[in-house]
């Protein structure tokens, strides 16, 4: 065997994986080649290197004694149920130790009590109390509308187009037919949008110009 | 009497946590060194034999028997480790940067003292070569000459640790110990 592929074994036969055959071959090339046996050599001390410096250091009676406690907690953290909706929000309202003062019966009575307050905020911004907006109404639909209000008041009216799909073409153009204060009473007007088999959605459609009050506008659809 | 892994294993699959407790203080010395050997500093070995072990009591419904449990063990350490090296990148170089300039303040401050440090400094600045030559390799080279050389498991055992055939392990096995080899050519004369 040439030197090269003694070279490539040499890494077996320091291990004793290689078959008596082949292992005698090596042996017998490495008795007459100073250059592969030196190359042995220098591999044997690279082994004893690595062994002897690569040495992991003992962290210490302190570490070993602490090992399983650790994990232990943090096994009982990976068996714990996770906890109920109502349970993590308790503990996202009162962390720490209010966590167990405050039990979830008066925590809830809290929450229903903020989620009032801020609906009857909303209630009196719109202007509108107890009007019936859908529950989950985008902000940008909220906008829409107020500023649709606003220019149907003064007789003026909004083009609209979807928001998706369509390009950017006029769908619809809104303006108030009378007295609706419902952005979506009037997009479910024009026929084209009736053929939708779920209904349009005021998140479907985006707001492409708002039509100033002109002395001659009038109540009208077109699509 | 010491049980064998397989009563305790049995024993952990059905929430004895004493049983799993005996298997973590089994295995857990050689587990570190595994994780050592791949991160070169303590912070992220501890880490990995945590989540080893952790990995191991959650999945040990799915420990088929067909290995023993500790090569099932060492694959988990692997894996933690390789994912680990993957997420931290360059940082684990670096932090084995940090350690050998460490090795080297500590020579110099020992030449200029006691001649008797000498020898263990010179020791501390041939651990760290041999920790930056390690880290050099790439992972899954490294991994081989961790598992043989530091841990001395077999061809084979390695080759099912690392989900790789025998001869695939005996090749990456020679170049890392060459790669090696030219890491620690100052020390080999």
């Amino acid at each position: 065997m040439r030197c090269h592929r003694i070279e490539r074994l040499l890494s077996d036969y320091l291990d004793g994986v290689l078959a008596p055959a082949r292992r005698a071959a090596v042996a017998a090339h490495l008795e007459n080649c100073p250059s592969c046996a030196a190359s042995l050599s220098r591999l044997e001390r690279t082994c004893a290197l690595v062994r002897g410096g690569a040495r992991v250091p003992d962290p210490g009676d302190d570490y070993w004694t602490g090992f399983w406690p650790r994990m232990k907690e943090q096994l009982g953290r990976a068996e714990e149920p996770r906890p109920s909706p109502i349970e993590r929000l308790r503990r996202l309202l009162f962390p720490g130790r209010l966590a167990g003062v405050f039990s979830p019966v008066p925590a809830m009575v809290i929450l229903a009590l903020v989620c009032f307050n801020v609906l009857l905020l909303t209630q009196m911004r719109r202007g509108a109390p107890g009007s019936a907006v859908p529950s989950g109404a985008a902000r940008d639909r909220d906008a829409a509308e107020r500023r649709f209000a606003s220019l149907a008041a003064r007789g003026g009216s909004m083009e609209i187009s979807r928001r998706a799909g369509s390009g950017s073409g006029v769908d619809a153009v809104l303006c108030d037919s009378g007295g609706r204060a419902g952005i979506d009473e009037y997009v479910l007007q024009p026929a084209a949008f009736r053929r939708s088999a779920r209904g349009p959605k005021m998140t479907d459609y985006i707001i492409t110009r708002a039509v100033e009050p002109s002395p001659r506008s009038e109540p009208r659809w077109a699509y | 009497m010491e049980l064998s892994d397989d009563v305790l294993v049995g024993r952990a699959r059905a929430h004895d946590t004493d049983a799993f407790r005996q298997l973590v203080e089994r295995y857990r010395k050689r587990v570190y060194g595994i994780a050592w050997g791949m991160t070169g500093n303590h912070g992220d070995s501890d880490d990995i034999a945590q989540e080893t072990f952790i990995k191991a009591y959650r999945k040990l419904g799915e420990f088929e028997g067909q290995s023993g449990f500790y090569t099932w063990l060492y694959r988990i350490a692997m894996n933690c480790s390789l994912d680990l090296l993957r997420r931290r990148g360059r940082r684990a170089e670096l932090d084995l940067e940090g350690a050998l300039d460490a090795a080297e303040r500590r020579l110099a401050d020992t030449r200029r003292g006691a001649p008797d440090g000498l020898r263990e400094a010179e020791a501390g600045e041939l651990r760290a070569a041999v920790a930056r030559g390690i880290a050099a390799l790439p992972e899954k080279h490294r991994a081989t000459l961790v598992l043989h050389d530091l841990e001395g498991m077999p061809h084979d055992e390695i080759a099912r640790v690392l989900g790789c055939s025998p001869g695939t392990v005996r090749s990456r096995l020679h170049y890392a110990r060459f790669g090696m080899q030219r890491k620690l050519r100052e020390y080999i004369g």
